[in-house]
Parts: structure tokens; sequence; C-alpha cells
């Protein structure tokens, strides 16, 4: 295995851009858990994604995650396994491979372009992509509990996936979004738009999909995992990034117009908005 | 932590396993048995849901055609809901099939059929060397431009389908997104570089007009020798070293031939049908049988589970084709051998027969006579056929000549896009209906039916490339395209069977292929080799 790097195949800007950290499910949908890391960055695109961030899903063509992890810092790859030995691992057993574990990889010795798995694809980025090839890659592997055709996650596996999602937003994700301070401001239009800065809605509201409430003299906006099941959108409004969001029926016949502090309530995961007495605009 | 065991089973995911058992007698193979070892189930998770779940179902069944599997399934879906399509859309669904296959030639050619040029039963070869030195896995210098490269033309699918593999973005009616005036020129850019740095400089070492021009099997030789290029290229090396080693000499197979054909002129399928598919074809279908051809429909194919693990008692056609597995320890009691079917074409007097599909297919379909003006019309494989027979070389042939001739037709197709027009128009989702939607991938021709009812898939059938290659015996106890390839093959060191390797990785069949070669008479097994696999 030698490395490929007198081939250049980035000379020019043609190449995918390169990212700060690349999230790559791979496996195979039809296969019941053998799906869990296509399944998983699609949990991962509804909730949103950072800027700097992208997402691949790999399913199963191996070689090209290989040629995907180009120009990325720091790669996580997500797949399914089952591993030999007995007792056999419990099914949604989560493995976690840190990067210095991965440097002893067999090496690559021959191909099969129609099975081709995450630890092929590792040794082949780095022989494809030379210097390019990053060097801060984690695997992390879910035992599977039944790869029959056409079922869906099996509920071990689904709640692992939950797990490594949680994870992944800690460990890789977190460290992307805006850091936003608990007390910000937000601007009630007359219309009855909620506007909102693009921090705060990057950094509280990646899915862009809310639930939008009146509690007291409040009003108050949940972040929601994705717009599947319904909810308000966050629209973009301008270049910056800048959301609003129309939460006119929210808010009753009359609201305050302009600016109003807002802060960020931790214990219930919640934005509130006081309105203060309804006629004070 | 430290101590995991890497070692994690390899979960078989696209279509498993195919066992490869031939008999050896007098140095020649007397008799081959090809046994898919997997159950593919994929049309029993499709019957009874959304008729679009072909469109996410079937993309996922191979990690390498994703995109042929979407191609064939919108337009099985279009057929039976009778879309009209934009010509962006037939646009962009060509240069997306398009691309797929132009990753797939080299990514073969290198990765999986010219490394075993470096097998040591060669090395008195005075070219031994030499390909060695080219196409060593990882190492050879052919081998890695031509396998790192072949990541650009699948950067442009992904630029119009969002993603490759496995992308869904092929609908009834057209195609989701609409590209960008820079999402085109970047395409262009994208492949004009592939061009320049693989396709002319290194696969044909000169122009691909010039190769195009090449109309008879001497003009081929005489292509080679008329530069130092020419001579020095890849293709130029496929053809000296193969006629030195003998290539050109077995793997002929049935020597019959079928194309459904793919790529469809943008003004003549704007409502897609079954019955008018043919015409607005670019790249034609067609059957080449007995020195005759004949027009491809889709009505004549059938399904043969003789000797699969399957129950029936005919071969029937895919829109009545039945999936009902049996044990296959009692189905073996009753000579049956394999998971594949095995399809079958009728052809007039000579009855429903064993064709091969693939690019050597597509070349004859491509030389028969009354092509339409938008038609490929391309003599050079008949005239090969005619002088020198096909061969395992021949196969390797056809699959290289269309990188050129596909470039140029995606090359074409990007400059047509009119992106002030739209690329899909919303269909009607009529409740019942039955559709035909096929297309080549690199291997050969991929087909799907679909029989709709109450708004729900009732039956569901995909006819792969490699099952209509890699089928077992049909009724008449008639051998299969791959098996019969591998009769007649001269074997020269049973205990390294080299030709065997050549003539199963000639068909690209989607399966990893375990060769087991015995002695006719006294049945000892001589050798075993894993083709395709993790070696």
């Amino acid at each position: 295995m030698t490395e490929g790097s007198k081939i250049d195949v980035t000379s020019e800007d043609l190449g995918p851009p390169g990212c700060e950290v690349l999230v790559i499910g791979c496996g195979n949908l039809l296969r019941g858990d053998d799906g869990v890391g296509p399944v998983l960055v699609r949990h991962l695109w509804d909730r949103g994604m950072p800027d700097g961030a992208r997402l691949v899903d790999g399913g199963t063509a191996g070689m090209d995650v290989g040629f995907q992890m180009r120009g990325a810092r720091r790669v996580v790859i997500v797949d399914a396994c089952l591993t030999p030995g007995s007792p056999k691992a419990a099914p949604g057993t989560i493995y976690r491979l840190p990067g210095e574990e991965l440097s002893d990889l067999p090496p690559l010795q021959g191909l099969h372009t129609h099975s081709f798995r995450w630890d092929h694809a590792i040794p082949f980025a780095r022989w494809a992509l030379g210097a390019e090839c990053p060097t801060d890659i984690t695997v992390f592997l879910i035992e599977a509990a039944a790869v029959d055709l056409g079922a869906d996650l099996s509920e071990p596996v689904a709640a692992a996936m939950e797990e490594v999602i949680g994870l992944i937003e800690r460990d890789f994700l977190a460290p992307l979004r805006p850091a936003v301070p608990d007390s910000v401001s937000v601007e009630i239009s007359p219309e009855g738009y909620l506007r909102m800065d693009a921090d705060l809605a990057a950094g509280r509201f990646p899915s862009d999909a809310v639930a939008a409430v009146a509690r007291g003299d409040e009003l108050w906006i949940f972040p929601l995992r994705g717009p599947s099941s319904g909810g308000l959108l966050l629209k973009q409004r301008n270049p910056a990034g800048d959301r609003a969001v129309l939460v006119r029926e929210v808010l009753g016949d009359e609201f305050p117009i302009g600016s109003r502090p807002a802060f960020w309530d931790d214990e219930h995961r919640v934005l509130r908005i006081p309105l203060g007495s309804r006629a004070d605009g | 932590m430290t101590s995991l065991d890497l070692h994690v089973s390899p979960l078989g995911r696209v279509e498993g396993d195919l066992d490869v058992r031939v008999t050896i007698d007098d140095g020649v193979v007397s008799s081959a048995w090809t046994e898919a070892a997997m159950f593919r189930g994929f049309e029993i998770i499709l019957r009874g849901k959304d008729p679009q779940a072909g469109l996410i179902v079937t993309p996922r069944i191979c990690g390498i055609c994703g995109g042929s599997h979407l191609y064939k399934s919108a337009y099985a879906l279009d057929t039976a809901w009778r879309t009209t399509m934009p010509a962006n859309a037939t646009l962009v669904r060509n240069i997306a099939q398009g691309c797929e296959t132009l990753q797939s030639i080299p990514r073969y050619y290198y990765a999986l059929f010219a490394i075993d040029f470096t097998n040591k039963n060669y090395a008195n070869s005075p070219m031994y060397d030499e390909a060695v030195r080219r196409y060593a896995p990882y190492v050879g210098t052919s081998y890695q431009k031509g396998v790192v490269l072949s990541q650009k033309p699948v950067e442009v699918y992904a630029i119009f389908g969002g993603q490759w593999p496995h992308s869904s973005f092929m609908v009834p009616g057209g195609v989701m997104g609409a590209p960008t005036l820079s999402d085109v020129t970047r395409s262009i850019a994208i492949l004009e570089n592939w061009k320049d740095n693989w396709l002319e400089s290194d696969l044909l070492g000169g122009s691909i007009d010039r190769w195009l021009e090449n109309k008879t099997w001497s003009d081929v030789l005489a292509w080679m020798d008329e530069s130092e290029s020419h001579y020095n290229s890849d293709i130029g090396f496929l053809i000296r070293y193969s006629l030195d080693v003998g290539l050109d000499k077995y793997g002929k197979g049935v020597g019959n031939y079928i194309s459904t054909g793919t790529y469809f002129d943008p003004s003549l399928y704007r409502n897609p049908t079954i019955e008018g598919r043919n015409k607005a074809l670019i790249g034609r279908g067609g059957v080449f049988a007995d020195g005759q051809w004949y027009e491809f429909d889709q009505a004549n194919v059938r399904e043969d589970v003789s000797h699969s693990f399957y129950q029936g008692s005919r071969p029937l056609h895919p829109f009545e084709g039945e999936t009902i597995p049996i044990d296959p320890e009692k189905a073996k009691a009753q000579g049956k051998y394999s998971w594949a079917k095995s399809p079958r074409y009728e052809v007039g007097d000579l009855g429903a027969i064993p064709l091969e599909t693939g690019p050597l297919a597509r070349r004859m379909a491509a030389a028969a006579p009354d092509a339409a003006p938008h038609q490929d019309a391309d003599p050079l494989f008949l005239d090969i056929y005619n002088t020198i027979g096909p061969s395992v070389m021949v196969r390797q042939l056809a699959r290289l000549h269309e990188a050129p001739k596909y470039y140029k037709w995606v090359r074409g197709w990007l400059d047509q896009l009119n992106l002030k027009e739209s690329f899909y128009s919303k269909p009607t989702e009529y409740a019942e209906g039955r559709g035909f939607g096929s297309t080549e991938a690199a291997r050969g021709s991929l087909s799907d039916w679909i029989v709709i009812e109450d708004s729900k898939i009732k039956n569901y059938q995909v006819v792969t490339p490699t099952a209509w290659n890699i089928g077992p015996r049909d009724s008449a106890d008639v051998l299969g395209p791959m098996e019969t390839a591998f009769v007649g093959s001269p074997i020269v060191d049973p205990e390294d069977p080299v030709e065997l390797g050549h003539v199963a990785r000639s068909f690209d069949s989607c399966l990893v292929c375990t060769v087991h070669a015995y002695d006719g008479k006294t049945g000892r097994e001589l050798s075993k080799f894993v083709i395709n696999g993790m070696v």
C-alpha cells in the first residue's frame, strides 16, 4: 500500500468542499438494524446541522465513503456491527473506536466494489487521499439485533441510535454551534412575526421548527426536533441568517411591538419572552 | 476498548455471494454451475407498499449502481401513471445515468479486472513487467489514477442528485431540484478535467473523436499502430496483452445478446409509455440471436425457476412474476441450486433462450440496421464479433469503448439544459396501472415491472443484469450465459486457474464470487478462490 499522493485530484477547485465535522452513516436501509447509520444521518439532518458540519449517507458504497472524507478535519463514522463471540454482545451495545485504535487497521489488500465497509474505507482513504486524509476519525458501532430484509430498526438499536446522536451532538456538533447567552432580545413586528437573530436561531433552534405557546404573560418558544410532526417554521429573512416566525395567533388581540427581552429557561428547554401587560406596546 | 475485535462480521449487504462450481477435464472446463447463495427479497418488501416505494428501496439494492435502479424505477412509475416529462428532466436523468456508468468503467476495469493481468501465470509474457507496473493493486500507475479519478463523474451525479450513491431524486414526472448555471458549469469543468486527465491521456492516448472513428477490428489495429501514445494507452495495452496471453480465445458465452437500451431523446419521450419506449431511445435496445436482430419487447421476458430455490411450475412474465422461496435443502433434492432466477427471452422460433447482457450486448444492439438520426449507430462490435468472435477481451473492449461515447453524450446533454424551463410536472397518481421501466446499468440491462392496484403495489419484479448473466439452468437444462462462458476455457494451472477469474470478472456480476474447480473425473477439488472479494 502506498499513498496515492502522486495523483493530484485537487489541483482545481472541483472537489467537494471541506468541512470541520463530517458524519457518515454506513449500512443498508433494507436490512433492519444494518440501516442504523443512514437512519441516524436523517435524524441529524432533521435536527439541523451547524455551519461547518456535513452529513453523508454512505449506504453500501464504501469506496465513496473514503472519497467523501477529503478535506474534513474530523470524521465520525456510524455503522452497525455483528460482533462474533459468545456470549453475544447485547443488541444496542455501542462501541466507540477513537482514531488511535484505527491506525492498526489491517492494510488494504484487495477491493470489492460491491462489499466495502468502513474498516476498508479508512485505509482506502489513506491510500486514495494521501496527505489529505483526515487524521481525526472516530467510529461508533452499534450492535445489531436483526438484519432481516425490510425490517425496521429494533428497539434496542433505536435507543442506542438516540444515545449516539447525543454523543455526536455533545462531542462534535455542539462546539460548532454559536454560543448564545441566556438573556437575549427578540423583536415582535406589527404583523405578529417574532424575529430573532441568526446566532439565537442557530444556537437554540437549529431544526428551524418550533412550537409557540402562550403561558400567562409570556410567550414560550420550544425548539422541535424537526418539522416532521408539525410546528411552526423559522424562516430565514435576510442573508445574515436572521429568522422570523409568525406567532400572531398565539399573541392574542393585543401585543407589544418592537424589541423585547427574552431568556432561555434551561429547565424547560424553552425561550421565554415576557410580554408584560398586553397593552404596553 | 483497546481489545475490541475488529473482525466485525461482514453483513451480507447487497446481493450476497455467488458460488461458481466448474469441472475440469483434460485441462478444459467441461461444465459450470453458478449458485447465488443469498435470497433477495426486495420484491416481497415492496408488495403492499406505496407505489413510490420502489424509488427508495431499489436504489439500496446496490451500492454501485443505485442510480441505475432509481432511473428505471422512476420510468416504471412514469409509464404506469402516464406522466408528462419536461425535456430538462429527461436530460438530467440521462446525465445522471451516464455519469454513474462513466464512474463504473474505470473503477471496475482497474480495481477488479486488470489486476489479474499481474497473475504469476503470465510471468513469461514479454509484457508482464509492464502489466505489473501499471495494474498491480494500489501501486500500479494506471490502477492508482483510474481508481482515484473514477470518483469524478459521480461528483457530477451528486450535483444534480444531491448525493451519490442511493439518491432518490428522480420522481414520477421529472426530477427534484432545479440546477443553477453554476451547477452546470461546475459539472462541465469536472467532466472535462476527467477527460483530459484520464480518458484521453491514459485510456486512449489520444482524442475521443479519433477513437470513435474506428468502425472495424482492422481499424482498431491500425489505430494502435498510428502513434506511440495509442499503442501505449491502457486500451492499447489491453488489446496487445490479451492477444499475447490468449484472452481473445475463450469466455465466448452464449453469443446471443439482450439490451433494453437507455437514455431518451427529450422530445420523443415527453409522455413515457411502454410502447413508445424503443423509438425514443438514444442507446438502442435489441436482441441479437442466431445472427438476427429482434426488436426488444418486454412482453417476451420470462423468469424460469426450474433450478432456483422458488416455487413455480412454468416460466412467468414479470407482471405475473412470483417470488415464493422454498427451503434450499429440500429444493436441492429437486435439482435446484441457486437463489437467482433464470431470465429468458422468447425469440420467435428459438423459444425462450438465455441471453447475455452488458456492454457487448449494447454494442451489438447499436450495430442493428435502421437507426433513427437520434440513435446510436455503431458498427464496430458487429465487425469484431464477425471477425474474431466474442471473448473475455472483447467484453472488456466493449466496456472501455463506452467511456468516450458516453462522455460525449453526457457533455452534449449538459449543453442542452434550459435553466429557464421546468424540471418536473406533477403527475396524476392513478390508483391502478402497470408500468415497465428499464435502463442499462454499466453491467447490463436492469428492469422493473410494477403492478399498482388500489394505490398500492400489487406486484413488483426487478430483473438485474446479474440475474440475466449468472442465472442457473432453465427447465430445458440449458446453461445460463456465464455458465456457458466458462465451458471450454483452457485451464493452464488447475491450482491457480486465473482463466476462471477472467471469465467471471468479465461479466462484472454484483456478487462476491467464489470459484470452486473440480476434477471432472475424480470430483477432487482442485482449487478454490475468491474473486471480487477482500483477498
